[in-house]
């Protein structure tokens, strides 16, 4: 079964999407903060994260380049919720760095899903 | 909210709070509202179609929905309080930058200005104009800090077609008010001059700096049509030259309007 890490510094944010993932039997991980992800990234069983933006630590644009780094083919779905810029400055800038898919907050927890399906079955396909 | 008496840099500061208070509150909403219709979707999903409480959980959602927008109303109107166009004389806006920044000039570093065009008016928001002259003044102040040196600045107008030699590119106005920042610091490393506007590259010590000031100034300028160029040698000083439409006819400010009651 796939691997998903999600990082968010919100704690009943990321237990929903635990939940929601779990349920559709991905194997999930889970990190507060950019720079937890980082260390507890394992490239071997992880095949899409899910990463939040703006977060202590290290903020998921950051993030994201790094995982670039340690996993090139690594798939990568970014959500925000904005902040002062609003969620679309940010998300631009990570689709930029090389996120997959981007989402704003709130959204479908069904769309995310379908956008995961559809990542992780093109990454089987090739 | 800004009065008819606020200074620059207190006008800054507010819209500046108000921001960051409306895009925090839009940000942990969004992040509560997403808790919210993630559960209700599973719910819903979860249970006969069409059941009574399945349509109960099509409620909550319908109303996430609603405070969504709601929170991009929040977002929104914190932008607007930041930007509010109007004719502005430039040598005004440079002239209260200069002013409040003096207090905390450093002794090691000289100040020189130039003022040739006193009546050059831009269409800006004089607050975000504020924000782009300190912003390139504390640049070149940290690049002396250490050593010392002189800050230089200048205010001249320059006719559209000379603009369009120096950019290089299409030009829509007659007249530009040119401010070049000139300082005598560290320089800029050529393999690093490509990305000084980027959001979030900065030289400084990691935790010291957001790497965010200058993409904004850049955000600032490109929005007021106008330009921003660096130009500088490897070890020693660099010149921002800012390029800014002179266009419409100058009243005067609120805040001058109600000084000279």
């Amino acid at each position: 079964m796939p691997g998903i890490l999600i990082i968010e510094d919100e704690i009943e944010l990321r237990d929903m999407l635990k939940l929601a993932l779990t349920r559709k039997k991905y194997k999930v991980f889970e990190a507060d903060d950019g720079r937890q992800a980082i260390n507890r990234f394992k490239p071997s069983i992880t095949d899409l994260v899910i990463t939040d933006i703006i977060m202590p630590e290290e903020d998921g644009l950051k993030v994201i380049m790094k995982l670039r780094d340690l996993k090139p083919a690594i798939k990568i779905i970014a959500i925000s919720g904005g902040g002062k810029a609003g969620p679309g400055s940010y998300l631009n800038m990570a689709k930029a760095l090389g996120a997959d898919a981007v989402y704003s907050k709130p959204f479908s927890i069904n769309d995310l899903i379908v956008t995961i399906e559809q990542l992780l079955t093109y990454e089987q396909l090739i | 909210m800004r009065t008819k008496s606020d200074s620059l840099p207190l006008q800054a500061k507010k819209s500046e709070t108000i921001g960051a208070i409306a895009g925090g509150i839009a940000h942990d909403l969004n992040n509560i509202l997403l808790t919210i219709s993630g559960y209700s979707e599973m719910l819903r999903d979860d249970l006969p179609e069409s059941s009574a409480t399945s349509e109960k959980a099509a409620r909550i959602l319908e109303a996430v929905s609603k405070a969504r927008s709601l929170t991009n109303h929040l977002i929104n109107l914190s932008r607007q309080s930041e930007t509010v166009k109007i004719p502005v004389r430039v040598s005004d806006v440079l002239k209260e930058t200069i002013g409040f920044i003096i207090t905390s000039f450093p002794d090691n570093i000289k100040l020189r200005c130039r003022i040739t065009e006193k009546e050059a008016i831009v269409s800006a928001d004089p607050v975000q104009l504020f924000r782009v002259f300190l912003n390139l003044m504390t640049n070149a102040i940290r690049s002396m800090e250490k050593e010392g040196g002189t800050l230089s600045i200048n205010l001249a107008l320059m006719e559209g077609k000379l603009v369009h030699k120096d950019l290089n590119r299409e030009i829509y106005a007659d007249e530009y008010a040119l401010l070049t920042f000139s300082d005598t610091g560290k320089g800029i490393e050529p393999s690093i001059s490509g990305r000084i506007f980027e959001p979030f590259f900065t030289t400084r010590e990691e935790g010291k700096g957001t790497g965010l000031g200058l993409s904004v100034v850049r955000g600032i300028v490109t929005e007021l049509e106008g330009d921003i160029v660096v130009s500088y040698k490897k070890t020693k000083g660099s010149v921002f030259s800012v390029y800014l439409p002179v266009s419409g006819e100058f009243s005067e400010t609120p805040g001058e309007k109600e000084k000279n009651k």
